[in-house]
């Protein structure tokens, strides 16, 4: 059977759907993990790992400081799972005792840069209220030094004065410990969130910088780079 | 300028190219959080030195922008990759200084470069300014110089004879290549060298396109002593050019065995006074580390050692990261998959344009000539001379050999690998690498379809479109730019 030979337009416009679609898929992807971690403190000092035995939950109390609570940032290390295994990661109240959310992980979770995101539904009215992250690794072979583990700070630190961790492993409660734990939240939609993010690039600029300038740029360097590949295309 | 000389300066995509590489380094230079650009705090800190009357100052310059850089979370956000600034508030705190151990901003200790001179002018214009005003401004001066580089890929490529529509697409892969972007909107002494290689760069193609004159052979010369105004690896220009001179001189005249050895003799003697003439006396000794001990028995065990430890697969492929894109301080990397892809299509780049090199030799095997011949109905003229591919691979060679170099010194001297070979390194040579790889891909690519021909006994069908190859590399390069801003820079920094 004799394979039609496609023509330039066609290949022109396959080249441009396909542009555009890598241009949706980056900005999808940013919109999927999309959530304002809270700021005002920061993981300092020496580290230390967490190790998670199976069946031994790490549990990690704190408080939320803003409304709208929709993810729990973790660092999780040695994260390759294995058939047979999963970590499960629970958002529980402050006695960790009902569960709010859950999800299961049964392959590597993805990533947002250092962070291994938890998300679940929004809570509108988080401000304010403690909760419970949990974290269990499931798995019927003991990996000896090669199980995943959580980061956590090694020191007690003022800054996390309303966190407690819990290593069931250790049989051991640390008070004003923290893991490397972000929670983040949403503004509800997408405009409130946006404008969140855009008050935080404005932050440490010059004062020429601040608000609409900075989305003015941005908004032009993507229409720009879209332009620029059809025009790439149509060359 | 004439409207045609502008015309031809500027062929209308390379200006619409150059103008989004304008806005594109202005939104990097506005995202990236002040200092946390690689080295920013010790750069700018050496800006600040030039002013100053003695050392003494210096030890005062570096505790300032300690405590500068520590109220902009610089020292938590370079720890950590988890750390932020606080966002809670409206921005910095001018008077605000963080309540943890502040570790001290060093001043470079190889303050030679004409980046510093310049950027040191810009910072006393603006004496009266803040720190972040300063900074941004230093910025915008590294990235006009990017848009120079940029500006020169297109001439460099058009010369080496590549058409204009070639050249333009490999111009925006340029443009759009995220750690070359990542460092021209920093302020960083890097992006000098970028300037001086491409201008060489450019100036060794017209001499090895046009031959040698007396203008070619001054400007080629100012371009390898601007090199070493630059920064210490730019010494590597002036071997170079004794080289070049080497090979036209032997085009030209065909010397004897005898007349070569004279002539290279002549040359050392050359390269030597030349580079004791331009460059100052400490600033050799720095680069070299003549004048320190080894930690070795021999240098013979030094280099072996030197050698074992940085010829890993693991060190190559932090380098390759550090080379496409791991941003910051080395914390905010590309995905593992994109550089994975990315190392393959070089590997398979390089390969190929060596065996191309090659080639006359490779002829003398009937096997690999049967089926690596140059398609014979190509008429597209997409594989420059040689004589450019040779050039473009001496200037890597040489780069890595300066850098190299300079790591050993300091390993020999210490017994640690302490600077390594971070991929920005070689961004200098983007240019020439660039078009290495994607000729050799193209190369690949042909001969891959005459064997299938050869084995399936299907009729040779040689014809590739190049541009074709250039355009999906030109796309998927501003695909990987926009990746890295929107899903690596701004979740690391912002959220």
């Amino acid at each position: 059977m004799k394979i039609p030979k496609l023509s330039g337009k066609r290949i022109e416009y396959i080249l441009i759907a396909m542009f555009l679609l890598g241009v949706v898929g980056i900005f999808w992807t940013f919109l999927s993990d999309f959530g304002i971690g809270e700021s005002g403190y920061n993981f300092l000092g020496k580290t230390k790992k967490v190790t998670l035995s199976p069946g031994m939950p790490v549990s990690q109390t704190f408080a939320a400081h803003e409304n709208g609570l929709h993810q729990v940032r973790v660092v999780l290390g040695n994260a390759s799972i294995r058939r047979g295994e999963h970590i499960g990661f629970q958002l529980m109240d402050e006695t960790c005792a009902t569960e709010i959310a859950s999800v299961d992980f049964f392959g590597e979770p993805g990533k947002q840069g250092a962070y291994t995101v938890f998300p679940f539904e929004a809570i509108p009215d988080s401000m304010g209220k403690r909760y419970c992250f949990v974290a269990t690794y499931f798995s019927d072979e003991n990996r000896k030094g090669d199980k995943p583990y959580l980061s956590a700070i090694d020191d007690p630190d003022p800054a996390f004065a309303d966190r407690t961790l819990v290593d069931s492993n250790k049989g051991k409660t640390y008070e004003s410990h923290s893991l490397f734990l972000r929670p983040a939240y949403t503004g509800g939609s997408l405009r409130a969130d946006l404008g969140t993010l855009l008050d935080r690039l404005s932050q440490y600029k010059p004062g020429f910088l601040k608000g609409w300038p900075i989305a003015a740029i941005f908004t032009i360097l993507v229409v720009g780079s879209i332009a620029l590949g059809i025009r790439i295309i149509r060359l | 300028m004439s409207g045609n000389q502008f015309r031809k300066a500027f062929p209308s995509t390379l200006a619409l190219i150059l103008s989004l590489f304008l806005i594109k380094e202005v939104l990097l230079a506005s995202l990236i959080p002040i200092f946390q650009g690689t080295d920013e705090p010790v750069h700018y800190a050496t800006i600040l030195s030039q002013n100053t009357p003695t050392p003494e100052y210096f030890t005062k310059i570096s505790d300032t922008v300690s405590i500068e850089a520590s109220s902009f979370y610089f020292f938590e956000i370079a720890s950590q990759k988890t750390n932020l600034q606080n966002f809670q508030g409206t921005g910095q705190d001018e008077n605000q200084i963080i309540n943890q151990e502040i570790n001290t901003v060093s001043v470079s200790n190889t303050p030679l470069s004409f980046y510093y001179t310049i950027s040191s002018a810009i910072v006393d214009f603006l004496e009266s300014h803040d720190t972040q005003t300063k900074m941004f401004v230093l910025r915008i001066f590294s990235l006009f110089i990017g848009v120079f580089f940029v500006f020169l890929s297109y001439h460099i490529i058009r010369t080496v004879g590549f058409s204009k529509k070639a050249s333009a697409l490999f111009s925006a892969t340029i443009a759009f290549q995220p750690m070359f972007s990542f460092m021209s909107a920093i302020v960083n002494i890097d992006v000098a060298l970028f300037l001086t290689f491409a201008l060489y760069t450019y100036l060794g193609v017209l001499l090895l396109k046009n031959g040698p004159n007396a203008k070619n052979i001054l400007l080629l010369i100012s371009s390898a002593v601007l090199g070493i105004a630059a920064k210490g690896p730019g010494i590597i220009l002036i071997a170079t050019t004794c080289i070049l001179f080497g090979y036209i001189l032997l085009r030209r005249y065909a010397p004897s065995p005898k007349k070569i050895l004279i002539s290279a003799g002549v040359l050392s003697i050359l390269i030597t006074g030349t580079i004791a003439f331009f460059a100052p006396r400490d600033y050799l000794v720095k680069i070299t580390k003549i004048s320190s001990s080894s930690e070795f028995d021999s240098p013979l065990e030094s280099i072996g050692k030197y050698l074992n430890k940085t010829m890993r697969e693991s060190e190559f492929r932090d380098s390759s990261l550090s080379y496409w894109g791991n941003f910051g301080w080395l914390d905010t990397p590309i995905s593992g998959w994109i550089l994975s892809v990315i190392n393959w299509i070089e590997i398979i780049g390089f390969v190929a344009v060596l065996v191309y090199l090659l080639m006359p030799v490779l002829k003398k095997m009937n096997w690999i000539a049967a089926v690596a011949a140059l398609p014979r109905n190509d008429k597209t003229g997409w594989v420059p001379e040689r004589r450019y591919l040779v050039f473009f691979l001496g200037m890597i060679l040489a780069l890595q050999f300066a850098i190299r170099f300079y790591d050993w010194r300091v390993f020999d001297t210490s017994g640690q690998v302490l600077i390594g070979q971070p991929g920005r390194y070689f961004l200098p040579n983007l240019i020439g690498h660039l078009v290495l790889v994607v000729v050799g891909v193209r190369l690949a690519v042909s001969w891959v379809k005459h064997w299938i021909a050869a084995v399936a006994t299907l009729p040779r069908n040689d014809k590739i479109d190049f541009e074709m190859i250039l355009k999906i590399l030109a796309l998927a390069m501003i695909l990987l730019q926009l990746y890295a801003i929107v899903n690596v820079i701004i979740p690391r920094y912002y959220l």
